[in-house]
């Protein structure tokens, strides 16, 4: 999922690799910074974007994304260590998602492992987080290098992302394994990947072949889709985003402010039966225990975003609504709301507007994204 | 290797509830405390003896000495009546040593082995100070006495290692006052301590030395005081913060020890190393040896360095980075160093006895010198007049020598880690060896013609001969730090049942067994809540 990007990121963030091509497909000019990348909101038509990632496919740029090439004769092991991931278990062009969990069990950072060839990884993580690399190399024969200012990385997502690339040159013999493909004499690594729930596939290629890329996928009819519809559809499966939802441990001011991966419904990225990771142990001890957070997801009646709005049972403020959009499937606003534990079997709750001081309530009820998409179906 | 480990190679034993790593005097204690609760406990040893660094060592010819900590200070209590040492053969050849701070040009400080009857030896010679004097140990013995226990367990505090946190804890145990005092003493440096308390210099620089003695802070940086209150928490034969020498040098008490295990019916194997310790579903499972075999228990203990213990046994790809990055902290740039000296007479102190030499010397003559001493053994160079303890073993003990000799054993501190030019260890050893004796040579005239023969012994020395990291016989952290570290590495939770009781968990340093009593307690607390079979 792409991350939030904090409000004391970088003042004028950079430029993506993508973001020329961006610029000039963007009607709207409504950017935000993630990670200090900058980043498009929406190009013009949130709804159309919309439309195209849950019905068709989209264009999304991944520039905001540290990516990592890891090899040596020990990369398996130091990443089987720094994540959540079997990486031990890939073979070559497979990909799987994790997580980083620091020794007191909570969570570090999302991403993802890609194994390139027989000792090559790619690590994508939201922040480079160099400490935490460099603590966990130690004793481990393996060289890793941030590639994320020489590469190029978009996304194409939604239903009909295979045959969209497919149609452009891009596509893949295998839908769960990566390939290396040249396509009129640009290298691009083509592999599955997944934004919250939308699946699809992400390209990388070196930066300065961009441009001819955005063309060659754009001139085809695809959409490029901000993150205002990304957003909108990754609350529709209920899937949470790093530094909108929760805060890494890394970057927690206060210690409570961290989260378990099962208060943010990671839960099932932390397989305690697979390999050992950092801050298992305290993973372990963690299940165990009660939750202290819940991350809630809620529909809220009305058609405005209630974010940061405070949540209420019992005539007081029980947690505080981390995120919300529209949902043009559902009609009505749907939330992830961090809450106190012990409501997180209530149905229903009362969600203030944030920016009216009306003092007047919203009312909000629980739902379960599961269930939702089996009814759809 | 003996026909009884060749049998054993490769093979894979099961039936023992605890495995201890390392026969030190922590793994010994912790074995016969375990074996005593019921466990069946095996101790492995890779060296050919028990003991660990506390050995006795021929150095000389006919000459031998206490290899690492010379005299006895802060044996556990608790541990001597629990498994009954003095029954399997701990003797003292001197009890209530007393303290002489030496002076090359007054005459020296004498504090009773007995710290609380030191008014009646400190006399008039240090005028108002020996009032001021039992008023101090008053105070701040104590509030020592008082923490002993605590700075056995080590402080832990739930959330890091927030000071404030962990120092609320202790509130209970001391009175208001003291808890008071224990604020002040925490963050005080010796000199801020001893400077308004006292006015002869003798007298504070010594306190100055042995408050500083074996850690890195200087006495005038922060947090060095509460390492003298550690010191004086200890006991010896039965009395509060003296020091007893044993019978036989350290190596007997390696051997009561011993006997103590045996008789509990530790099954204790030498020359048989650790390769790794198993780990199943993040718990321990046991041991596997380097001979190939495996030892399988429910429990396991090290008393091997935390790096050793962490690091090689288990590894960076079981280990969370965390906690790796803490263990594997770079040492202090001093180191304390140990000097064996072979003598054709005692050495001649002038203004003292002969009966005095059998005291525990401290040349500091001031906290200046000791300050001076500081500043050149940080910047890699052998301070010109060396700061030191020393005592004269045969003197308390006529077996250690053959031949009318006479042995010295002292410890410098602080040393260099390093020498500033690079220069090998020979040349530091050479040059420590050099002002050692030129140092003496100020306080016992005539001493440099009596040296037959004499050795420094340097943390890699020891490292090379006990299997250990050389880093634990660098100057320690400040007393505040260790007694925060050590309850992170003793509660074992970095790993299910095992449990720590290496050199970093003894608290302030030394002889101690209180490590090993104590994780032997936390291995049968663990067992009573997992199963019934106690």
């Amino acid at each position: 999922m792409i991350p939030a990007g904090a409000c004391f990121d970088n003042a004028s963030p950079m430029p993506t690799a993508a973001f020329r091509a961006a610029a000039s497909s963007s009607f709207a000019n409504r950017w935000a910074s993630v990670s200090g990348w900058t980043s498009a909101l929406s190009y013009g038509d949130v709804a159309a974007e919309y439309d195209a990632l849950s019905r068709s496919a989209g264009l999304v740029d991944l520039g905001c994304f540290a990516r990592l090439r890891v090899w040596g004769p020990d990369a398996a092991a130091f990443l089987e260590r720094l994540t959540t991931t079997s990486a031990a278990r890939l073979t070559p062009g497979m990909g799987v998602p994790g997580l980083i969990c620091d020794e007191d069990g909570r969570v570090v950072d999302t991403v993802s492992v890609r194994r390139l060839e027989d000792d090559a990884f790619l690590l994508t993580m939201t922040a480079p987080r160099a400490r935490r690399l460099g603590l966990s190399a130690r004793g481990f024969n393996v060289s890793y290098d941030d590639v994320t200012a020489s590469a190029g990385a978009l996304g194409v997502f939604g239903p009909k992302a295979s045959e969209v690339l497919s149609e452009a040159g891009f596509g893949a013999p295998d839908p769960v394994r990566g390939v290396q493909k040249t396509v009129r004499g640009v290298n691009v690594a083509v592999s599955p990947d997944a934004l919250g729930p939308v699946k699809g596939w992400s390209l990388i290629f070196a930066g300065e072949e961009t441009l001819a890329i955005w063309d060659r996928l754009t001139s085809r009819g695809l959409l490029p889709v901000g993150l205002d519809a990304v957003d909108a559809l990754r609350l529709e499966a209920g899937a949470p985003r790093l530094g909108a939802d929760f805060v890494g441990a890394d970057d927690a001011v206060r210690y409570e402010d961290a989260r378990t991966p099962f208060e943010v419904r990671l839960g099932a990225l932390a397989p305690l039966e697979a390999s050992w990771f950092n801050g298992r142990g305290a993973v372990r001890a963690r299940a165990a225990q009660p939750r202290r957070r819940a991350l809630l997801p809620l529909k809220v009646s009305g058609a405005e975003p209630v974010d940061g709005g405070p949540v209420f049972a019992e005539a007081r403020i029980i947690g505080v609504v981390a995120s919300s959009a529209y949902s043009p499937r559902f009609r009505c606003v749907l939330a992830l709301a961090d809450i106190d534990a012990g409501f997180a079997e209530r149905r229903r709750f009362e969600v203030g507007a944030p920016k009216a001081r009306t003092g007047a309530r919203i009312a909000a009820e629980q739902y379960d994204p599961a269930s939702e998409d089996e009814d759809n179906a | 290797m003996s026909a009884e480990n060749e049998h054993q190679r490769g093979r894979i034993e099961g039936g023992f509830d605890a495995v201890i790593i390392g026969a030190t005097v922590e793994g010994l204690a912790a074995a016969t405390c375990l074996a005593k609760n019921g466990f069946k406990t095996v101790l492995i040893e890779a060296a050919a003896d028990v003991g660990g660094p506390a050995a006795t060592r021929g150095f000389a010819e006919g000459c031998k000495v206490s290899d690492e900590a010379h005299l006895v200070n802060a044996l556990d209590r608790d541990l001597v009546r629990e498994i009954d040492l003095y029954r399997h053969g701990l003797t003292y050849s001197e009890r209530r040593i007393q303290t002489v701070y030496l002076s090359d040009r007054d005459e020296p400080v004498v504090l009773d082995g007995d710290l609380a009857r030191a008014r009646e030896t400190l006399g008039p010679r240090v005028g108002d100070d020996a009032a001021a004097f039992e008023a101090f140990f008053k105070i701040y013995g104590d509030l020592a006495e008082t923490l002993s226990g605590a700075f056995v367990k080590g402080l832990t505090a739930a959330d890091g290692t927030a000071l404030a946190k962990a120092l609320t804890r202790l509130q209970k145990d001391v009175s208001e006052e003291g808890y008071a005092l224990l604020k002040r003493a925490c963050v005080a440096s010796t000199r801020a301590a001893l400077d308004p308390a006292f006015d002869s210099a003798l007298l504070k620089g010594g306190l100055a030395f042995d408050a500083a003695f074996g850690g890195a802070a200087a006495p005038s940086a922060q947090y060095g005081f509460l390492n003298l209150l550690r010191r004086w928490a200890g006991e010896s034969a039965g009395i509060h913060a003296a020091y007893a020498h044993p019978k036989g040098g350290m190596g007997a008490l390696a051997d009561a020890l011993r006997r103590a295990a045996q008789s509990a019916k530790v099954d204790i194997r030498t020359n048989t190393a650790a390769k790794s310790i198993l780990l199943e579903w993040d718990a321990a499972a046991g041991v596997a040896l380097e001979n190939g075999g495996q030892i399988r228990a429910e429990t396991v203990i090290s008393a091997l360095d935390a790096e050793t213990t962490y690091l090689k046994l288990i590894g960076p790809a079981a280990l969370d980075m965390e906690a790796q990055a803490d263990i594997a902290r770079s040492p202090s740039n001093l180191i304390l160093a140990k000097a064996h000296m072979a003598l054709a007479k005692p050495p001649a102190l002038p203004k003292l006895s002969a009966e005095a030499l059998r005291g525990r010397f401290v040349i500091c003559p001031s906290i200046d010198y000791l300050e001076e001493a500081f500043r050149y053994a940080k910047f890699g160079r052998v301070p010109p007049k060396l700061a030191m303890e020393f005592i004269i073993p045969t003197v308390h003990d006529e077996t250690l020598a053959e031949g009318g000799k006479c042995v010295l054993s002292a410890w410098i501190h602080p040393a260099p880690a390093r020498l500033h030019n690079d220069a090998d260890t020979a040349a530091l050893k050479g040059e420590l060896l050099d002002k050692a004796i030129a140092t003496l040579e100020a306080y016992a005239p005539g001493f440099r013609k009596s040296v037959l023969e004499a050795e420094i012994r340097l943390p890699e020395d020891y490292a090379a001969a006990y299997g250990m990291n050389a880093s634990i016989w660098a100057a320690r952290a400040p007393l505040l730090d260790q007694w925060l570290r050590t309850g992170v590495l003793q509660r074992g939770d970095r790993v299910d049942g095992l449990f720590f009781c290496g050199p970093e968990a003894v608290i302030g340093g030394g002889v101690s067994g209180g490590a090993g009593r104590r994780a032997a307690g936390l291995a049968v607390r663990r067992a009573k809540s997992r199963s019934s079979f106690l």
